[in-house]
């Protein structure tokens, strides 16, 4: 790794960790989480809900914590005009994008491990059992990995839009309207980022959303994440900021 | 140091830039002089590299703005506003253009002393006032101790006591062999702090020269800009 690109993540980091709206929407969505997983631990028949079932389910509507955070990075960039300061410290701008994402990457992984561990720990109080060890961790990692995927594929198109309220639109539009009602009606939509990771984050899911094993739908959305950068790298070497 | 070279510029189909072309040199103050809309904004933008020109080249020592080895420390930039995040506090915004350049931390204490800022280092940007906001711009650009500082419409926002602060801050810079390019729109403001001029009207290069070159017979910079830009019906 070159010193531009070690230093620039470094200023990355600093800058996403510096940005209030990056601690509430972490914060916000932990918290959330949490209580999704008392609900959904409380409401399931008795010896009917496992652990990780409660502690999982949370994360088809907590990513939207997650979708705001990547978000919410990018276009921050925008206000103040901060993104000329941003290129004029950093201005080969391949580099600096994907320092962007790496630093987000690492921020959204650490936030969604704390997230969906605190879920699994807060059900097994409610469910009044315990998950293994193994599962768990495997509940986590998957759950993670899908969380943070979400997080740069967010970031990615927030990149191409530029702007917060139509990405966040956008992005909320596909996550819970159009993925949802696609999903029940056409086979493509198997291959949807949303639909694709399902199992990713809840391994006993049955129809299209478990047609694909975790690893593979991994793989799909992997693609739509390296899919999304390439083009908002593209359009952001080619834009003038 | 700064070298313009045959910048041409079309958004759409309108001709932003048209040919210009001038210099920066070293241990000079240059003033960059237009009236709004001229292009003053997009040379240094495209300067800068933040716009790409549609033809031409900007050059710091010799080498586009996008490869520069060490940016920070060879151009500081001040555009409009203060360039930084609302929610953010004036010194977290310096940290991390600090970080970016591989600046230590006490450099971030020095540029905010320097532009008088320390005592709002721990307030939130959004509550600045626009002169403020203006002072922690040139703070960030200040971190690298640049070359060259190239400042768009340094003096617009600031109070007379800041004119002044600033005016005499840019002579300090090129007297120290620095290179200081600005620009700005109100003449009157800078006949005292400018070496050389070059002047812009729709997009052109109109004259250029020393500040006794440019203003020549005249009374002042002033008459002599709105003499070189009145014929193009302004």
């Amino acid at each position: 790794m070159s010193h531009d690109t070690r230093r620039w993540i470094h200023a990355e980091t600093t800058k996403l960790w510096s940005l209030p709206a990056t601690h509430l929407t972490a914060l916000g969505t932990l918290v959330a989480s949490a209580m999704l997983a008392i609900a959904f631990g409380a409401a399931g028949r008795p010896g009917g809900t496992t652990v990780l079932d409660a502690g999982l389910a949370p994360v088809g509507y907590t990513q939207v914590g997650f979708i705001i955070l990547g978000v919410v990075a990018v276009t921050s960039e925008y206000s103040g005009g901060q993104l000329r300061t941003t290129l004029t410290a950093m201005p080969r701008r391949t580099t600096q994008h994907l320092a962007k994402l790496v630093s987000l990457a690492q921020f959204a992984l650490l936030a969604a491990v704390i997230t969906v561990l605190a879920s699994i720990v807060v059900a097994g109080v409610v469910v009044g059992d315990q998950a293994s060890l193994t599962e768990a961790l495997r509940g986590i990692g998957g759950a993670a990995g899908y969380l943070t995927l979400t997080t740069l594929l967010s970031a990615a198109v927030a990149a191409i839009v530029r702007r917060t309220i139509p990405a966040l639109a956008g992005l909320l539009v596909h996550y819970f309207i159009a993925g949802p009602l696609l999903r029940d009606r056409t086979d493509f939509a198997t291959y949807l980022p949303d639909t694709a990771g399902y199992r990713m984050w809840f391994p006993g899911a049955t129809g299209r959303l478990g047609a694909l094993s975790p690893l593979t739908g991994a793989a799909v959305v992997l693609a739509w994440v390296v899919l999304a950068v390439a083009v908002s790298t593209t359009a952001f070497r080619r834009r003038d900021a | 140091m700064l070298k313009i070279d045959r910048l041409t510029k079309r958004r759409g189909s309108a001709l932003i830039l048209s040919d210009v072309s001038f210099e920066a040199r070293r241990g000079r103050v240059t003033g960059f002089l237009g009236p709004n809309g001229a292009g003053k904004s997009s040379t240094l933008r495209i300067l800068l590299g933040l716009d790409h020109p549609t033809s031409g080249t900007a050059l710091v020592d010799g080498v586009r703005f996008a490869a520069l080895r060490d940016p920070l420390a060879k151009v500081g930039a001040v555009l409009d506003g203060s360039g930084a995040h609302r929610s953010r506090t004036g010194r977290a915004h310096l940290n991390w253009v600090a970080a970016a350049g591989g600046i230590p931390r006490r450099r971030v204490d020095e540029v905010l002393e320097l532009v008088e800022l320390s005592g709002a280092a721990r307030k939130r940007v959004g509550g600045y006032s626009l002169g403020m906001g203006r002072r922690l711009a040139l703070a960030a650009a200040l971190l690298g101790d640049p070359e060259a500082l190239v400042l768009d419409e340094p003096i617009n926002g600031l109070d007379p006591e800041g004119i002044r602060w600033i005016r005499t801050f840019l002579r300090e810079r090129a007297a120290a062999g620095h290179t200081v390019l600005l620009s700005s729109h109100l003449m009157g403001e800078l006949s005292e702090t400018v070496d050389d001029v070059v002047i812009i009207n729709r997009g052109r290069v109109v004259a250029q020269g020393t500040l006794a070159e440019i203003t020549g017979a005249r009374r002042n910079l002033e008459d002599a800009f709105f003499a070189l830009t009145s014929g193009s019906g302004r």
